[in-house]
Formats: C-alpha cells, sequence, structure tokens
C-alpha cells in the first residue's frame, strides 16, 4: 500500500491595514509574516531606513540630485557608493523621460565618469 | 581558540542584533508553527546561515544542506525533493537549508516547487541568498522573507566590550572604532578582528591599521592638502609613502573625502585622533565642497591596477591645475 505523506493547505490570510501600509516600502513576501507582530512593525521599517533597498535609494537620490541638497546626497550615499552610482546611471539610461538637468546629468556622465557629488553641484 | 567560533551562537538569543527575526522566529518555534518556505536574505556575513543553523538546532531537526552554487541541476533538486519526501516518512522533522539559492537554475526551482506549494508541517525550507529578487516569483509568492540587516555599530560595541569582559580583556577606544568599522556590522569580522586586536597587543590604532595592511588616514591628508593647495610636491610625497594596495587606498581615500563632507555638513563626526581630525577640517573649511567632487571624480576613473598610480601622479601633478 503506498503511503500518502499528509501535506497542507496553506491559506493566505488577509493583510491588516497595516501591512498594507508596509507595502509602500517592503516587499509583499517580507510583510506577510507581520500580521501576528504589529508591534515589530516600526522596528523593521526603522532597519530599512538605515539599510534601504538599492530601489529606493535611487529614488531618494533623484530627489537629492533634484533638489541640489548636498546633505541630503550624503546622507543617501551611505553603503557601497559604486553600487548605487552605477544603479543610478542605469536608472537614468532606462528612463522614458528625462528632464532637461537630467539629460544633461547623463551626457556628462556619459562623456566622462562623475561622481555624484559633481553632479548634485552641477549648475543648469 | 578562534573567538568567532567559541561565541558562535547556537540558540535563537545568542543572536547578535536581528531583534525582529530573533522575536518572530522564537514566537514561531514556540507555537511549533514555522513556516514551510522562508527567504532569509541580507548581505554576505548577517547571520542568515548561522540562523538557518540555529533553526536545526531549537527544533532538533535533520539538516539538509546545499550550495546553491554546486547543486543548480534539476537532478539535484530532485534529489532534494526526493529526501524530503522520504525524511517526512520518518516522522523527524527537517529542515533544508539551500545557501546561495540565487544560483539554483530554473529547473531546479521547477523541481521544488511542488514540494512548496504542498507543505507539510514537518519539511522547511530556507533559501540563503544575497539577492533575493533573483528568486522565481512563483517561489517569493510562496515564502515568508526575513531580511538581514547589517549589526548597528552601538550594538556591536556593546557586543565586543561583552566578549572583551569574557575574555578579560581589554582594548582602548580607537581601536574599538576601528575593530567596529573595518567590521562592517558584521559579527564574524568584528571577532576575528578583536581576537588580532587582543593578542597582539595592538594598543593603538596605528597598530592595527598596519597590521591590517590598512590605508593610513595621515597620508591621506597630507595628499588631499596637495591637491587642493597646489603644493604637487607635498602630493606626490604623500603618494610615495603608500604602501598598501594603491586601489584599496584609493577605496578608502573617497570613503574619508565622504566622511569629511558628512562632518563638514555636521551629518556625522571624524572618526579620528583630534589633530587628524583637525587637519581635516581644515582642508573643508578653506575649500569648497564641489572641489572635493572633482577629486571624487578622478578617483573614478581610477579602476585598473596597472594605471592607477600613473592616474594618481596625474591627480597629484596636474590635478592642481584641474582641480583648483
Amino acid at each position: 500500500m503506498l503511503i500518502k505523506i499528509k501535506t497542507e493547505k496553506v491559506i493566505e490570510q488577509p493583510m491588516t491595514e497595516l501591512q498594507k501600509a508596509m507595502l509602500n516600502f517592503l516587499p509583499h513576501e517580507q510583510v506577510k509574516k507581520f500580521r501576528d507582530f504589529p508591534h515589530l512593525v516600526e522596528p523593521e521599517l526603522l532597519n530599512e531606513v538605515r539599510e534601504p533597498e538599492i530601489e529606493n535609494t535611487i529614488k531618494d537620490l533623484f530627489d537629492a540630485l533634484h533638489e541640489r541638497n548636498t546633505p541630503k546626497l550624503l546622507k543617501v550615499l551611505q553603503g557601497d557608493k559604486k553600487r548605487i552610482f552605477y544603479a543610478f546611471k542605469k536608472q537614468l539610461e532606462m528612463k522614458e523621460r528625462l528632464t532637461k538637468r537630467e539629460a544633461k546629468m547623463l551626457l556628462r556622465i556619459n562623456q566622462e565618469e562623475l561622481s555624484l557629488l559633481t553632479l548634485s553641484l552641477m549648475k543648469d | 581558540m578562534d573567538w568567532a567560533l567559541k561565541y558562535r551562537p547556537r540558540v535563537l538569543d545568542d543572536l547578535v542584533g536581528q531583534d525582529v527575526n530573533k522575536e518572530i522566529l522564537k514566537e514561531l518555534v514556540a507555537k511549533d508553527s514555522l513556516f514551510g518556505a522562508m527567504i532569509f536574505y541580507g548581505r554576505s556575513g548577517c547571520g542568515k546561515t548561522t540562523t538557518a543553523r540555529i533553526l536545526v538546532n531549537e527544533l532538533d531537526a535533520e539538516i539538509i544542506e546545499l550550495d546553491g552554487a554546486s547543486n543548480n541541476g534539476v537532478d539535484d533538486a530532485r534529489n532534494i525533493k526526493d529526501i524530503a519526501s522520504k525524511l517526512a516518512l520518518t516522522g523527524k522533522r527537517k529542515i533544508i537549508i539551500i545557501d546561495e539559492a540565487h544560483m539554483l537554475s530554473r529547473g531546479a526551482w521547477n523541481a521544488l516547487l511542488k514540494a512548496i506549494e504542498e507543505p507539510n508541517s514537518m519539511t522547511h525550507f530556507i533559501f540563503c541568498t544575497t539577492e533575493y529578487r533573483a528568486i522565481p516569483a512563483t517561489i517569493r509568492g510562496r515564502s515568508h522573507m526575513f531580511k538581514f540587516y547589517s549589526i548597528e555599530p552601538e550594538v556591536l560595541t556593546n557586543y565586543a566590550k561583552h566578549i572583551l569582559r569574557l575574555e578579560n580583556s581589554t582594548i582602548v577606544d580607537e581601536v574599538l572604532e576601528l575593530v567596529i568599522r573595518e567590521s562592517q556590522g558584521q559579527v564574524r569580522d568584528m571577532l576575528k578582528l578583536l581576537q588580532i586586536a587582543v593578542q597582539h597587543n595592538l594598543n593603538t590604532r596605528e597598530k592595527l591599521e598596519k597590521f591590517l595592511a590598512l590605508p593610513g588616514v595621515g597620508g591621506m591628508g597630507s595628499f588631499l592638502e596637495g591637491v587642493l593647495s597646489g603644493n604637487s610636491k607635498l602630493a606626490t610625497r604623500a603618494l610615495k609613502t603608500v604602501t598598501t594596495d594603491l586601489l584599496e587606498w584609493r577605496d578608502r581615500l573617497e570613503s574619508l573625502i565622504y566622511e569629511m563632507l558628512e562632518d563638514y555638513y555636521n551629518l556625522s563626526e571624524l572618526p579620528y585622533t583630534l589633530t587628524q581630525t583637525a587637519k581635516l577640517r581644515e582642508l573643508t573649511r578653506l575649500y569648497p565642497p564641489v572641489l572635493f567632487g572633482k577629486i571624487l571624480d578622478y578617483l573614478l576613473r581610477i579602476t585598473r591596477a596597472e594605471t592607477a598610480r600613473q592616474m594618481f601622479y596625474v591627480l597629484a601633478t596636474l590635478g592642481v591645475a584641474n582641480v583648483n
């Protein structure tokens, strides 16, 4: 007689409002487990602020460059600066519409490698 | 004995940092409701595999541990699945840890999918990875992800002090600061460096830098001063004293410039001796950020070892005309 291994059906619980809010910052697979741990949401988000995913870093980087806000730029540039630089360059190359300033940045980066600090201080 | 080995955590409570993950996992273990598939994601050395092994220990489970890089074929995945099914019959809980999971082939993932889709309470998959986006969406959708963050410097410092107490040892603050800095949020590296500093009696920052062949900050300050002030002799003299790998020196110089600017904008303080800090602050007070930006531009272009020294000399001798 064949032995059937008992398997379990996994029913995914609907997300709480707090979890839905978390989705603005964290991927779904990371958020799911917080249903029963609402008190740990804040520390997790603080962890994420400290060590954000590259896509969030790039978003903040665009803001800092547009605002020409050097202190903000320095805050964004925590971690692997080379990785951030090349991810930013790739994002810039993939953007469908570029502002005049972004186009100028891309042109300058393609001509010669420029640091993000120089880009943030670049005049229009 | 190697401190990293001696103080390797064996239960969840021993884990340093990772408080959120620790609390969730502890509760899941206590309630006997650990997820069937989990992704442990984070940069190297943050404790992903260690935590997975701790779970094996806490649950008194059987372990199957595989490296995704060398077991990435369909046959390998089928083997994993077969082993998991057979072990399920034994009634013993088992944890299958797949390290470097992002290296598994699509075929291997497909073979694993059914096992993950139809979990049983006695089998748990843990996929450890530094790149969770490389894991197929079908697997990610059926898994719970735990992100492992670098350990905060304060937490790491407190832990280092705790270890020093256990070892009846002391080190001076500036050495401890360098140990924490160089370990970059990783417990294992911190313990290794701490043990080196204690056992070799490296009681100044300079001694530890020299022992580890780390580029010293003093020469970099002189180099920057030379470049910024137009004193090419000073800059080239500073370059000639570099005994470490030049590309490593370049990376360190880049970090130093960012640190100086962070200090200038009051975002963080320079972690060096009073004399060194005063010298570096003088430079950011005298020269505008745009000049530091230009030096960073030069540094970005230095990527190959054979041309690095040449590029540095260009920066040192001609840099003045271009930079200032």
